[in-house]
């Protein structure tokens, strides 16, 4: 009979119901079983109470945690009755924080998130019975602390399910820096995939620490960002691999939180339009160059020391490329002309590659396939628009070939001043209706109105990105002209300089 | 059908993660469900019931930033004060750190027009998020919604069941209700944010789905299509929308 536990919507007891999933082998939270239940308690009672986790978790749950206080220790007493107590104490606590689900004690409360019957037993000294505080659960307030609970009651009531469950979430998270990252999807799934994948790496460096005598537990070499997109990539090109897509894209909310003596909360959000851009990038169409652009964009090695001494290979810490991800829709040109067009940053320090991007040396990157993906599923751009944008590229490419050659493909490349672009647009499409003999214009008063314009009278504040865009698609049908008129891509200091402050 | 329509404008405003309350207190980028219910019953001066009362909105911050403030962490006390009174309370000052909104402006669909004088004369100050986040509304009126197969969203909140419709926006478990009557009990939800304009024409439609949206077309159109508006409950189905004939 499956259990009454489901998708809670909260990020701690979510991730925490998703970690026992991991460590049990179960894809579903309501698969989950009171043998499940008992090999996650036998990890936690056995592993909680020594190093590397004994201390490391009071970075989710202070050093007040029944496992961590330091009364409760029966290693540090060498009377036989002291030890004896705290032991007892341990197990006090311990049963009410990772066995009160196999009880069948009479709850007072309701629990807040999964709806079962809260716990029966205290938790703490302070709370009233069944109620977790800052202790049980992260960043809430203390066991005294009356504020911003309901009715001014200290801490929350919550299932014993769900207490065994906030017990368990820090091993699904990753350790970077000094704090702890929780991956939150709407889809439990994808949650479990990832708590799975922290999971993995802490049971092996919780493993290999206990081995060597180590009391520390070594954090991912990954910034957090980096880190998560990477986390998501592996798991979706396995899933690529097993040939099996989601229906729907996920939204996923990460929680970078740390619950000791200075406690910090980061949320970061990838919302639908990045996943479903990200999924979309591991089909076989674009694979292959999202790849490519994902390797050119990882932070390079340190340069040899000042006196010529090759320092330590070191993983790189940052994917650039992952880490902007983050700043999307909002600086989607940006992100366009540099990962997309290849402009370079030269003002970037010498171990971030966006310094040595090349539009003329990386030409065989600049794809509009991905650029189009990219506009409709990250910027949301419209069918129609998108296809007048191609058409523009299209008409411009074959303009250049024949009629404008490189100094047009140079000035179009470069321009940065609106009233300079809109003359130079004027004067092709002259040119360009001449060329066809009159047959064809460049575009028409629509395409013109629906690429460039706000409204009749002025032109888009992005109408950069529009350029970049169109450049994106004369870029790719002129790759054979730009074999034999290399120079007609301005150089990396041009387009440097040409970039607006 | 007629619906009431409340403009609001501030100059700051928050709205807290209720879980998250130690250090630093994130705010979500959208009033939550429950904050537009306590607006509405202090505006009105009582707790109204939730049952089929609805509302939707679009909210817009023009920028946002963090603010450093002082929490009184208060604990139960006893003994008494110097003066000889019992004394219930004690608690020490905490700086937190607060996501705050800058300029917020809601504007607020109620279907409940005949409430249009409480909201001309409100009971109790008007605020949006904090106690101090003082606000005033700019524009009260009555106004003609009307049902359209082509609207636009942004800025405002969905159901959560929309997900699987729509391209973009994050999903989050917001605090929908809060029953005062019964201890303040919290009931959550989870709903998709929507910032970013999203046009029908871009959203996956199912064959048992309506195909007809309430839009306001007394507010700006985006390429003559008018703004679309979902009416959330605060009790029953969580994606229950009334019929609002």
């Amino acid at each position: 009979m499956p259990n009454p536990i489901a998708y809670t919507g909260h990020p701690f007891i979510d991730v925490g119901f998703a970690t026992m999933c991991a460590l049990t082998c179960k894809r579903r939270f309501a698969d989950l079983t009171a043998d499940d239940f008992q090999k996650v308690v036998d990890y936690i009672e056995t592993n909680y109470v020594r190093q590397p986790l004994r201390s490391f978790l009071t970075v989710a749950f202070t050093s007040n945690a029944w496992f961590a206080q330091s009364a409760f220790n029966p290693d540090r007493f060498d009377d036989p009755n002291k030890k004896n107590e705290a032991q007892q104490k341990r197990t006090y606590w311990a049963d009410r924080h990772l066995r009160q689900w196999a009880q069948a004690a009479e709850s007072l409360e309701t629990c807040l998130f999964t709806g079962l019957p809260a716990a029966a037993l205290e938790l703490s000294g302070k709370l009233q019975p069944g109620r977790v505080g800052r202790a049980q659960m992260p960043l809430l307030q203390g066991d005294d602390s009356i504020n911003f609970f309901t009715n001014g009651d200290p801490g929350l009531p919550m299932a014993p399910e769900a207490i065994l469950a906030l017990q368990a979430m820090p091993l699904g998270c990753a350790k970077v820096g000094g704090g702890l990252l929780a991956v939150h999807c709407d889809d439990e799934a994808l949650t479990i995939e990832f708590a799975g994948q922290f999971l993995q790496r802490n049971l092996a460096d919780v493993t290999k620490a206990q081995a060597a005598g180590e009391e520390k537990l070594p954090g991912s070499p990954r910034s957090l960002k980096t880190l998560l997109i990477e986390t998501l990539n592996a798991i979706q090109t396995r899933q690529a691999q097993e040939e099996w897509r989601r229906q729907h894209r996920p939204a996923i909310t990460a929680y970078y939180f740390n619950n000791s003596q200075s406690p910090s909360l980061e949320i970061y959000y990838l919302p639908l339009q990045i996943t479903g851009f990200l999924s979309a990038v591991h089909t076989p169409t674009y694979r292959a160059l999202w790849n490519e652009l994902v390797a050119r964009s990882w932070q390079r090695p340190a340069a040899a020391g000042k006196r010529g001494k090759a320092t330590e290979p070191t993983e790189p810490r940052f994917n650039y490329l992952f880490e902007d991800l983050f700043t999307l829709p909002a600086q989607a040109a940006r992100f366009v002309r540099t990962y997309f067009l290849r402009i370079p940053d030269l003002r970037r320090p010498a171990d971030d590659p966006r310094r040595a991007y090349s539009p003329r040396r990386e030409v065989d990157l600049v794809s509009w396939t991905l650029v189009e993906l990219f506009v409709q599923e990250v910027m949301l751009m419209t069918d129609d628009r998108v296809a007048k944008l191609k058409e523009l590229g299209d008409k411009l490419a074959d303009y250049t070939r024949a009629q404008g050659g490189k100094r047009f493909f140079r000035q179009f490349f470069t321009v940065q001043r609106t009233d300079h672009f809109l003359s130079l647009l004027n004067k092709t499409n002259i040119d360009y209706t001449r060329y066809k003999g009159g047959a064809e214009t460049l575009f028409d008063l629509d395409s013109f109105l629906t690429l460039f314009m706000e409204g009749e009278e002025v032109l888009r504040s992005d109408w950069r990105l529009i350029r970049d865009l169109v450049l994106i698609r004369m870029v790719e049908q002129l790759r054979d002209w730009i074999a034999n008129n290399a120079d007609a891509v301005p150089s990396e200091e041009e387009v440097t300089i040409a970039e607006p402050a | 059908m007629q619906a009431l329509k409340i403009v609001l404008e501030g100059v700051t405003t928050s709205f807290r993660y209720p879980h998250f309350m130690l250090g630093v207190q994130p705010s979500f980028p959208l009033p939550p469900p429950a904050t537009i219910y306590g607006h509405v019953c202090s505006a009105l001066g009582d707790w109204v019931e939730p049952e089929g009362l609805a509302f939707a909105y679009h909210f817009t911050a023009a920028g946002e930033g963090e603010d450093l403030e002082h929490i009184h962490v208060l604990s139960a006390a006893s003994g008494k004060l110097p003066g000889g009174e019992r004394k219930a309370l004690e608690g020490n000052v905490n700086p937190f750190r607060r996501r705050i909104l800058l300029f917020p402006q809601l504007t607020l669909y109620l279907n409940r027009p005949d409430w249009i004088d409480a909201f001309r004369a409100p009971r109790y100050p008007v605020i949006l998020g904090r106690s101090q986040d003082l606000a005033g509304y700019t524009r009260i009126e009555v106004v003609d919604l009307k049902q359209t197969e082509h609207v636009y969203f942004e800025h405002t909140l969905l159901p959560y069941t929309m997900a699987t419709q729509i391209p973009a926006g994050i999903v989050t478990l917001m605090p929908r209700w809060i029953d005062y009557r019964n201890r303040r009990r919290p009931v959550f939800a989870r709903y998709l944010i929507v910032q970013q304009r999203v046009t029908t024409a871009q959203m996956l439609r199912f064959d048992d789905q309506t195909s007809l949206y309430w839009s306001d077309p007394t507010a700006p159109s985006a390429g003559g299509v008018p703004l679309g508006l979902w009416f959330h409950t605060f009790v029953g189905a969580n994606d229950e929308a009334l019929a609002m004939a």
